[in-house]
């Protein structure tokens, strides 16, 4: 894959940073701050725990500078700290997740629908009902890489996983959401 | 916001599916996005909190203002009992200079401006060397502690713009950041022209010469977009149309540093704006509405007002007189 501008700038800040050079970190921090927050909310489930968890990666990555690689992606290295800091919240049973996974409800099917913005409204929350029914891993893969804009080595390194195990997550999740989507509204996938 | 193209899959087990329908599923996909990011402004509590923890530099806006001492602190009371001329002199240079003191700080923070004249052009060092040349009618201003305020480094160099300037950034550790309204560019050093007359052209327009900078909305952390040497984006300044990229040939890069003159799809109203500006005369146009077309043009270097003048009035079917002021096409 060729690498983007964007891997570029990252390449700049990864350089940067481990020089300790904090106008650089800065600029990072505020590139990646909203979308590992969010991330770090999909698998927590809180947004508390959420931000929590994403300063603490920032703080991690600022004390461990010295090792960082200038050679891998420094974003999907932050992908990846944030993922292992919310796996271990989530194994010490610090956050509501499991709790909140349950109560977590599809959005209700309307009998009828007024107009096309309603049925967007109601697709979009069926999709999204139906992404938090994937399992896990697949959930991940599918968001990191659909809605957090990581390339697909990225997501394979953020998740510490194969490119190609990556491909499986997402061809297995990306067929689950079409049998629901063909379920519901078999017109929705013909041209 | 971010709308990335479907991943290759591979083909072998692409063949168990329809193409085109992962496709479908790929962009319906799209109204799933979650919407709960944290604002921008949450983000620069973030970093605040974060660069306070690991005691970070960096400068926010009232450094300093509570600490210098302001003239309230000035020994009056003393004055009184010191009735000896000398002391008296004394105590007047210190309150003199508590005041000063005091008034240094705020000094830090009121900005210094910068502006061009009509038919001017101005080149400014700022205070880390990198240069900043004005367009005509064109103003920038800072802050007076732009890269640095006594014993604190300040992140990161910060400009604002109105109008139109080429910058030649010196290359720093601390980002270097043109603010306009409806769009931030932010460089590390590089060399660029950024035409902010959103007013006129709805758009604000950075060209990059050599280096590489970053451009995003002022007001969105999602949108923005890397430039490279050769490259051009316009930011659409009402809505959320997308940043529009493109190719831009280097001489036409701030043409109007030579003399010359370019537009890229401009309406006319804005291409004679900046001929007003440029030649500190009054340009008007009197046409019916919707009649105003967009344009583009390259001038290398403008001749007289005149010549200028009859050529867009050419090229738009249109004629052009002398008035009271000035010129005007109709």
């Amino acid at each position: 894959m060729s690498p983007t501008p964007e891997t570029d700038l990252f390449q700049v800040w990864a350089r940067r940073i481990r020089a300790s050079d904090s106008g650089a970190f800065e600029a990072f921090f505020r590139a990646l701050h909203p979308d590992l927050v969010r991330f770090a909310e999909g698998l927590l489930r809180d947004g508390a725990s959420a931000r929590d968890v994403t300063q603490d990666a920032f703080v991690r990555i600022w004390e461990g500078r010295e090792r960082i690689d200038p050679g891998q992606s420094l974003k999907a290295f932050a992908y990846r700290t944030v993922r292992n800091l919310c796996l271990n919240r989530i194994r010490d049973g610090k956050t509501r997740s499991a709790l909140l996974e349950e109560a977590y409800d599809p959005a209700p099917r309307s009998a009828a629908l007024p107009d096309q913005e309603a049925a967007g409204t109601a697709l979009a929350g069926h999709l999204r009902a139906w992404i938090g029914d994937l399992p896990e891993r697949q959930r991940e893969a599918l968001t990191l890489s659909r809605f957090q804009g990581l390339n697909h080595d990225e997501v394979a390194e953020a998740m510490g996983v194969s490119p190609r195990t990556v491909n499986n997550h997402l061809v297995k999740a990306l067929r689950t959401i079409r049998d629901r989507v063909r379920e519901y509204e078999p017109t929705l996938l013909d041209s | 916001m971010k709308n990335p193209p479907m991943p290759d899959l591979p083909t072998a087990l692409e063949r168990e599916f329809d193409r085109m329908e992962l496709e479908r599923v790929w962009s319906a996909l799209e109204t799933a996005h979650p919407a709960n990011r944290p604002t921008p402004e949450e983000t620069d509590r973030a970093w605040e909190a974060l660069s306070a923890e690991l005691g970070l530099e960096t400068a926010t806006p009232g450094i300093g203002e509570g600490t210098a001492g302001g003239p309230g602190n000035a020994p009056q009371r003393n004055a009184e009992s010191g009735p000896r001329p000398g002391r008296r002199f004394l105590l007047r240079a210190a309150a003199v200079a508590a005041l000063l003191l005091g008034s240094a700080a705020v000094w830090q923070f009121t900005p210094v401006r910068y502006g061009a004249g009509a038919a001017e052009r101005l080149t400014v060092v700022l205070p880390d060397g990198s240069r900043a040349e004005l367009n005509a009618g064109s103003s920038l201003s800072h802050r007076r502690g732009f890269a640095w305020i006594p014993g604190v480094r300040s992140a990161p160099r910060t400009v604002r713009l109105q109008g139109e300037a080429f910058f030649d950034v010196v290359p720093e550790a601390q980002p270097f950041r043109v603010v306009t309204d409806g769009a931030v560019v932010r460089v590390l050093g590089t060399r660029f022209n950024v035409r902010a007359w959103a007013s006129e052209t709805g758009e604000v327009r950075v060209e990059v010469e050599e280096g590489q900078v970053e451009v995003g909305r002022q007001r969105s952390s999602g949108t923005r977009v890397i430039l490279q040497a050769g490259e051009s984006v316009r930011v659409p300044v009402d809505g959320e149309g997308n940043l529009e990229r493109g190719r831009v040939a280097e001489e036409r890069i701030a043409a109007w540093r030579g003399g010359g003159l370019t537009a890229v799809d401009e309406p006319l109203g804005a291409v004679l704006a900046e001929l007003a500006r440029r030649y500190g005369v009054e340009v008007t146009m009197n046409l019916e509405p919707g009649e105003e077309e967009r344009l583009s043009v390259y001038y290398p270097e403008l001749g007289s007002l005149e010549s200028v003048l009859a050529d867009l009035a050419t090229q738009q079917s249109l004629r052009y007189r002398r008035t009271a002021q000035g010129w005007e096409i109709f």
